[in-house]
């Protein structure tokens, strides 16, 4: 192999490896404390979900932006403290009792996100006399809403949970 | 819930086990043996037994719902 094509596989390599897909496979991904960052789609879901329900010339833009915020938090769970299902990594106990009171957490806060973004909607959309396509807007927005505070609120819960252990 | 002290770190001093290595010996990741050590955590019955025979100790010596003296203490004790 000439001294140009190794040079390119050994970029390459470094350029797969910076991507952490390698780390991933292997089971070796760093997973950090995320406190802060899992709030950006939480509030921008929330904001844009009550922008929707308050302006109905905004709903369509609402919508967009609650599905960017779902787009965003697809991402949390790869880089946050809890490991998945399935995952290579080795998963003791203290990680399935974490993963467990955080999944707790989100599906209690997605039942009542669940009930009451449902009966919110119906109660404005009949107040208001919204028109049909604005309470299917309202309507398409929600699950996306819910699947967003799936994603966000176990990370966000776990997060705060537990605290860095110092090397020895 | 109880609080369950423990003298893991001691124990691992002792040994000059890192917390790694007992990680490894008993099968969880070194971030657990630090929570354990901390207190953020209480052990299954099967992990703590699992520790205990790796220190090759009764359980009790290691695990206890009420707090251990210090060594300090035990050695004052001791030479009175």
């Amino acid at each position: 192999m000439s001294k140009f094509n190794e040079r390119l596989f050994a970029r390459l390599d470094t350029a797969a490896e910076r991507t952490g897909v390698p780390a991933m496979a292997c089971g070796k991904q760093s997973r950090r404390r995320l406190r802060w960052l899992p709030l950006v789609p939480l509030a921008l879901a929330s904001g844009s979900l009550l922008t929707g329900l308050i302006r109905a010339d905004l709903a369509n833009m609402g919508f967009a932006l609650i599905t960017l915020s779902y787009t965003l938090a697809v991402v949390l769970p790869i880089f946050g403290p809890l490991k998945p299902w399935g995952t290579p990594e080795r998963v003791d106990e203290f990680d399935r009792a974490l993963r467990g009171r955080a999944m707790l957490a989100g599906y209690a806060t997605v039942s009542v996100a669940a009930l009451i973004g449902m009966w919110l909607i119906l109660g404005l959309a009949v107040i208001g006399d919204w028109p049909r396509e604005r309470i299917l807007w309202q309507l398409a927005g929600l699950p996306f809403y819910l699947l967003t505070l799936h994603l966000v609120v176990p990370t966000l819960h776990a997060s705060w949970a537990i605290r860095p252990v110092e090397d020895d | 819930m109880p609080v369950i002290h423990n003298r893991i770190a001691l124990f691992r001093a002792e040994r000059g086990m890192s917390r790694r290595e007992l990680a490894d010996a008993v099968g969880v990741n070194p971030q657990t043996i630090g929570y354990l050590e901390r207190g953020d955590y209480s052990p299954s019955l099967e992990l703590a037994l699992k520790i205990a025979a790796q220190f090759d100790v009764p359980i009790e010596l290691l695990f206890s719902f009420q707090p251990f003296e210090s060594v300090a203490t035990a050695l004052r004790r001791a030479s009175a």
